[in-house]
């Protein structure tokens, strides 16, 4: 693996179509994914969540959007299929966070986005 | 105007993390003997002892209340509280949907005991009750007011299972008031409730935890409907500004939360 530290910014766009996501609601056009924070708890993510991030968690309510925009996350990925209430979405639209789902955990899905962000040559496992 | 005593969060046998011993028999004498008023019954995620509570507290004179401590889908602990116990079991029907079914481990928990008014032992619950429910907070508010409820985010001021230790952040949803741990003034070291009412109840897992700490409210009479109303009034005052307590008070004024000395 090459230049551990510095991730690439990849598109909202390219990181959904290479993790095989659902899109709920898209983020805006030119969206760019910079790093993952992967966790369930949410004070934790409010912590230490990066701007710029996509948020993995199985934390699939409103008060995710509200984290997400605090910390000026890009996107939320619900993993493992949560199932994702009206009011999340509607939250996402008003704030313009991405909000997509993966039937993946959570370990896995931060695996295929860490080596899509951290190894941009490399071909991310289907 | 008259003031009463309530512990409103209170665990029976039926929680698979209380004493084998604290029935709803004995906590009801006992909060009859300690000079509790009112006492709500909130095992978590369930009111199934709620008719034998019901029971013991008509036969102490002292106004039941019904409920339960939900763990929330962001494992916030909230205690949701009714008037009548149909409305309780119908509200424990919507989280018992929606609640996985993990066996209980006895060598991690006590067995969940349902008991009735003799504290004879009626059935036991197999599945365990404390787990996330697939309620998250807001949805849980809205379900438990729509049931003409109150809904509290329990020890909010705890380092774990609380609105602050799982969220970070006070949602703006209408909650009823909060629950506090601490005393008023370190509570509010620790964290902000904003301009929200608290109370403060024991959270008994022991016999001996009860009524430790208590809230007492000032009313016409003592039930539901005017402890909702108490709280209402204290909730539009909207004053966050801490009275100062007495110096040698044992149970404190509205709001705060009281020791036995």
């Amino acid at each position: 693996m090459n230049n551990l530290l510095e991730p690439q910014a990849v598109r909202s766009e390219t990181v959904a179509q290479d993790l095989g996501l659902e899109i709920i609601v898209a983020a805006p056009q030119g969206t760019l994914i910079s790093s993952g924070f992967t966790s369930d708890l949410l004070s934790d993510a409010m912590a230490n969540a990066q701007e710029g991030c996509a948020f993995l968690t199985i934390q699939a309510h409103k008060n995710t959007v509200a984290v997400a925009t605090l910390t000026g996350a890009s996107a939320i990925f619900v993993c493992s299929s949560r199932t994702v209430p009206e009011d999340m979405i509607q939250s996402c639209k008003d704030e313009g966070i991405g909000l997509y789902r993966s039937t993946e955990n959570q370990f896995i899905l931060s695996g295929k986005l860490y080596q899509l962000l951290y190894t941009p040559n490399a071909s991310v496992p289907s | 105007m008259p003031r009463y005593r309530a512990d409103l969060h209170v665990h029976s046998c039926l929680s698979p993390c209380a004493d084998i011993d604290v029935s709803p028999r004995t906590l009801a004498r006992r909060a009859a003997s300690l000079g509790l008023d009112m006492l709500a019954l909130t095992d978590h995620n369930s009111c199934a002892n709620g008719p034998a509570h019901q029971d013991c507290c008509r036969q102490e004179r002292i106004v039941p209340v019904f409920g339960m401590e939900l763990t929330t889908l962001e494992e916030v602990h909230c205690l949701c509280l009714f008037e009548d116990l149909d409305g309780a079991l119908d509200f424990q029907n919507l989280v018992y949907s929606g609640l996985s079914r993990f066996p209980v481990d006895e060598n991690f928990y006590y067995p969940q005991l349902l008991v009735n008014s003799q504290e004879e032992i009626l059935d036991q619950v197999y599945f365990l009750l404390t787990p996330a429910s697939a309620l998250d907070i807001s949805t849980a508010l809205s379900e438990v007011h729509q049931r003409g409820g109150i809904f509290v985010p329990a020890h909010i001021d705890k380092p774990r299972d609380s609105l602050f230790s799982q969220l970070g952040f006070l949602p703006t949803d209408p909650f009823d008031a909060v629950e506090i741990t601490l005393p008023p003034d370190e509570s509010t070291k620790r964290i902000r409730r904003g301009k929200l009412p608290f109370v403060a109840n024991s959270d008994c897992h022991i016999l001996e935890d009860l009524a430790q700490r208590y809230t007492e409210f000032e009313a016409e009479h003592c039930s539901f409907g005017e402890l909702k109303k108490a709280l209402a009034i204290a909730r539009a005052r909207g004053n966050d500004q801490l009275p100062q307590p007495p110096t040698n008070w044992v149970a404190g004024v509205w709001g705060f939360p009281s020791r036995k000395t």
